[in-house]
């Protein structure tokens, strides 16, 4: 099974997602590999995976029934994983098909509270940036599901780290918020770097151009 | 998931390969062992088919060490075993030298830094146990404790081979049970009484409710409404409170100073000899908890040790010798009490039930 | 990270006294230069005082591209006891058998003095050697010096964990198999699946050499190997002699007691009914001057042993009796049947099942079927007692005489 890990990472890179689920004619093996996947080193490739993800929720969802479950133990397991890219990856399946994951995103869009992961001072900036990426990628679809936390993204948007800031944004821009655009214009120059995922593309982007972007999309 | 390009780590290299670890003379005479004997306490000779031998000499350790202990143990393992050592599965450790001449004064460096040489054949070798209050947030007890404790009133069990054979103990501070608790002759367990208390306010917020409801074996958990905010409520009669739903919710946390304690079970073991493996059998549902030193475990557990030492054959484990003596006489003999919570009540629990007339009468 | 402040600990200097080694010995001697440790103290002092635990529920860290081997660990306390605020766990795999040099040693405790807490379990329950108590910042760090010495995390949350085995051929006559260099192999041949979680929870490898099973292997693997022999129990009659002369009562501890009665002794000679010997050790065990086990060795595997959350305590139970273990192979054989367990577990298993669990609910009959293993009574205590039987193969009307219809 190693061996088709190899295969399907290069399948990710070339954005080859019919090939991946043609690799072992249709099946579900393939969610394992891309279980172990969403760890990979390389960003792009984990990315992908939460894209791929996405798309079964639509495609398979017989397949992605179950991983969700298994997607919210890693962020809750008290044993000791990491559920590196979970956050993302309920935040995809539930963008696509909200019948999969609907109690699990609230958790995840709740965790943007969560005082040991996403609040200071002791924010872990990966998983404040991915639980961003997902309540924006949900809640563009779904704005009932997370107007109650806009206030407290809208917090993230004054962090001193350029990524929660970007991420903060873009989320924002995803949503149709009212209130917004003053608080992003003020962010229109900031010239802070982060890395941003978007149309399967992972670039590095200034604040000031996710938020250019950002106001365009929602006000 | 925002982080510029990193050097290419070292990962997946897996533990360093043992063999550059292992004694010359265990290397050389790897896999030719001819046979093994039991010099003293602590001191083991195992002798090759090629004459060779390997002296280990076993030393009793807290397993919570600091890394000054450590360094000491390999002060010593420098000075009489050119830097090789062990640890053992059940977390002492075990200096290999294969000079017979350094044995003793091994034994009286480690003897004057506290730490006591025993643990082999007919022994109590040591307590396996689990992080309690020193870093679990499932714990119902602290275990360290109850073993510093335990391991004080036993220890001439350890330093001395005078038990009928083997007797393995182990401590648990929950039901999780990390480490071999439901196989040992002697075993604590730390236990709850009450059920979970439920932050109504944030259990939406941190779990995902159908997963909580189904985490209960025995149905206990239904979804609920409090204040407008979706929750969770418990059927108290069906609770058995095994905490399984707060590893799921931590909203849920079942911790209850007042009600936790400690159960004792024994007449298990794991080793295939003679017997098949066992379970242990409850013997104490509940003590509560006493610290720092538990005196009300320690009592029981060296009763049972003291009775168990006086009537039971050569050879015999604890668990064959109450299968040979009948659980009434076990009771009659410690003086523990037999009350409803011993009759189980779980899962097949007819198939425990006594459903023949083989019957001692005392 | 500050304080650190004494703090008078009266009920933990109670376990101070006494002839057993204390870990609040321990606990002291780390307190004089960790504030983390000295906060510790106050902690447990506090939990000693009002009998509970002040530890969070479960905390996300990790180590880039790994999903496991730190556990997190945060203080519920963190206003009165600030330096323990983050006390996450390392787990560093553990050499095979826990074979160390001095050398080795010092390594790892002075990468744990730079960065850490300083407190150790050696061992933890699974087999790591376990670091106790950092902060988040330090993870990667401490991770890149262990590397770059050598060592590797373990595994930890829904993965193969890290394997453990006896101390086998290297040191122990009795060891039917090399569990060290098993062990090593698997443990490198799944590097992948113990780095990172993608099983439905957690998978444990245990290898003992013989039937003893010191690393209670049975009783707490889901995969279980334990070593055992198929041929004759190898008899040195001059030392079965030797025994008896110097005064054990062979026919007592020895052949009365062996579970099949199968042996006998004329006061000369041990004579063994192979065919009846189960290979329990007991004799082995009690004269290995004299009786060793025999030479054409292998292992019994048994899957599915767990500890009760949440359908109750398992044992692991026989699904091969006997298998040859050859390490010119790389165990190819054994890697199939993983494989194929696997494939089975990912199929049909729920988050949070174990394998020995998820048997339980589908049936051993339609386990062994599905990975393409063959029923046979050894599996078994005895045939099921209840009628109960699903039938999946039945007549149909219309049928030839005699025919019969899957």
């Amino acid at each position: 099974m190693g061996d088709y890990k190899e295969t399907i990472r290069e399948f990710l890179r070339g954005r080859q997602y019919q090939e991946i689920l043609g690799l072992l004619g249709e099946n579900r093996k393939i969610v394992r590999l891309l279980r172990s996947i969403l760890y990979d080193e390389e960003p792009i490739i984990r990315w992908r995976a939460v894209t791929m993800f996405g798309r079964l929720a639509v495609g398979k969802p017989e397949w992605i029934k179950k991983e969700v479950a298994r997607l919210l133990w890693s962020m809750n397991d008290e044993a000791g994983a990491i559920g590196r890219a979970a956050p993302e990856t309920i935040g995809e399946i539930a963008r696509n098909n909200i019948h999969l994951a609907e109690e699990a995103v609230k958790v995840v869009i709740q965790y943007i509270r969560d005082p040991e992961t996403c609040r200071p001072p002791n924010r872990n900036v990966e998983i404040l940036t991915g639980v961003l990426w997902a309540i924006g990628r949900v809640g563009s679809r779904r704005l009932s599901m997370v107007k109650k936390v806009m206030p407290v993204i809208e917090s993230f948007l004054e962090d001193p780290d350029p990524s929660v800031r970007g991420h903060a944004a873009w989320c924002l821009g995803q949503l149709d918020g009212e209130d917004t655009r003053e608080r992003l214009e003020k962010l229109s120059r900031d010239p802070g770097m982060t890395l941003l995922y978007e149309n399967e593309e992972l670039r590095l982007k200034s604040v000031a151009i996710i938020v250019e972007d950002a106001l365009t999309r929602c006000c | 998931m925002a982080e510029p390009a990193a050097p290419k780590k070292k990962t997946d290299i897996g533990p360093p390969h043992y063999e550059q670890f292992l004694h010359p003379v265990v290397k050389k005479n790897y896999g030719k062992w001819k046979y093994h004997e039991y010099l003293k306490p602590g001191v083991l000779v195992h002798v090759a088919e090629s004459g060779d031998k390997i002296f280990s000499v076993r030393a009793g350790s807290p397993r919570l060490i600091s890394v000054d202990t450590i360094r000491l143990f390999a002060d010593l393992a420098e000075k009489y075993c050119g830097g090789h050592l062990r640890f053992t599965s059940r977390n002492n450790v075990e200096f290999m030298t294969d000079q017979q001449k350094n044995i003793d004064p091994l034994i009286k460096d480690l003897n004057a830094k506290g730490y006591p040489v025993g643990g082999t054949n007919n022994s109590i070798s040591n307590i396996i146990h689990t992080q309690g209050w020193v870093h679990c947030h499932s714990a119902a007890t602290d275990v360290s404790g109850v073993v510093k404790a335990m391991m004080d009133e036993l220890y001439e069990y350890f330093v001395e081979a005078k038990l009928p054979h083997k007797l393995k103990l182990a401590a648990a501070c929950c039901l999780n049970m990390c480490g071999a608790v439901h196989c040992s002759d002697i075993a604590i367990l730390g236990i709850h009484r009450r059920p979970p208390k439920i932050n109504d306010a944030t259990v939406a917020n941190v779990c995902e409710i159908p997963t909580t409801v189904s985490s209960c074996p025995t149905a206990a958990i239904r979804p609920t409404t409090v204040n407008g905010k979706a929750s969770v409520q418990i059927d108290e009669d069906r609770c058995m409170f095994c905490a399984n739903c707060f590893t799921v919710c931590p909203a849920m946390p079942i911790a209850d100073p007042l009600n936790d304690g400690i159960s004792i079970w024994v007449g298990g073991k794991v080793s295939n000899a003679r017997t098949e493996p066992m379970f242990t059998k409850l013997a104490v549902p509940f003590i509560p908890n006493n610290p720092p030193r538990w005196p009300e475990v320690t009592d029981v557990v060296k009763n049972i040790v003291k009775v168990y030492a006086s009537d039971a054959h050569k050879y015999e484990r604890l668990g064959e010798w109450i299968d040979r003596i009948g659980w009434p006489k076990f009771f009659s003999m410690t003086g523990l009490e037999f009350t409803k919570y011993h009759i189980d009540d779980f899962k097949h629990a007819g198939e425990t039930y006594k459903r023949s007339t083989h019957i001692k009468f005392q | 990270m500050a304080t650190g402040k004494k703090i008078d600990t009266p009920l933990l200097d109670q376990l101070e006294k006494g002839p057993w080694p204390s870990f609040v010995k321990e606990l002291k001697g780390m307190a004089v230069r960790k504030p983390m440790i000295q906060d510790l103290l106050g902690q447990l002092e506090m939990s000693y005082r009002e009998k509970r635990g002040h530890w969070k529920h479960g905390g996300l860290v990790g180590v880039m591209g790994y999903g496991g081997g730190v556990i997190g660990r945060y203080s519920d306390s963190a206003d009165k006891f600030p330096a323990c605020a983050h006390f996450h766990t390392v787990r560093v795999n553990q050499p095979s058998g826990w074979f160390y040099t001095s050398k080795a040693l010092r390594e790892l405790c002075d990468i744990w003095d730079a960065h850490g807490s300083g407190m150790t379990n050696m061992h933890g329950s699974t087999g790591d050697c376990v670091f106790l108590g950092t902060t988040s910042e330090e993870l990667e760090p401490i991770f890149k010096e262990l590397t770059d010495k050598g060592w590797d995390l373990g595994g930890s949350g829904s993965d193969v964990r890290t394997p453990s085995c006896c101390n086998g051929p290297a040191r122990c006559e009795y060891a039917c198999y090399d569990t060290m260099d098993m062990c090593y192999n698997i443990t490198m041949a799944y590097q992948d699946e113990l780095h990172r979680p993608a099983f439905a929870y957690k998978w444990k490898f245990k290898f003992s050499g013989c039937p003893n099973d010191c690393v209670a292997s049975i009783a707490r693997s889901d995969l279980s190997v334990i070593g055992t022999w198929r041929d004759d129990i190898r008899i040195d009659q001059n030392a079965v002699k030797a025994y008896a002369d110097s005064g054990m009562d062979i026919r007592a501890d020895v052949i009365r007691k062996c579970p099949t009665a199968c042996m006998g002794f004329d006061g000369k000679a041990i004579k063994i009914d192979n065919k009846q010997c189960n290979h329990c050790m007991h004799c082995i065990n009690v004269m290995p001057k004299a009786l060793r086990p025999g030479k054409d060795t292998g292992a019994t595997i048994l899957i599915g042993a767990k500890a009760p959350i949440i359908e109750g305590a398992l044992l692991a139970s026989v699904l091969v009796p006997f298998m040859k273990l050859d390490k010119e192979d790389d165990y190819q054989e054994f890697k199939d049947l993983i494989a194929k367990i696997w494939e089975f577990w990912d199929e049909h298993g729920v988050s949070r099942e174990r394998i020995g669990e998820c048997i339980q609910r589908v049936g051993l009959g339609n386990f062994i079927e599905e990975i393409g293993v063959e029923p046979i009574p050894e599996m078994v205590m005895h045939p099921r007692t209840n009628p109960y039987i699903f039938y999946e193969e039945y007549f149909e009307e219309g049928d030839a005489e005699g025919a019969e219809e899957a």
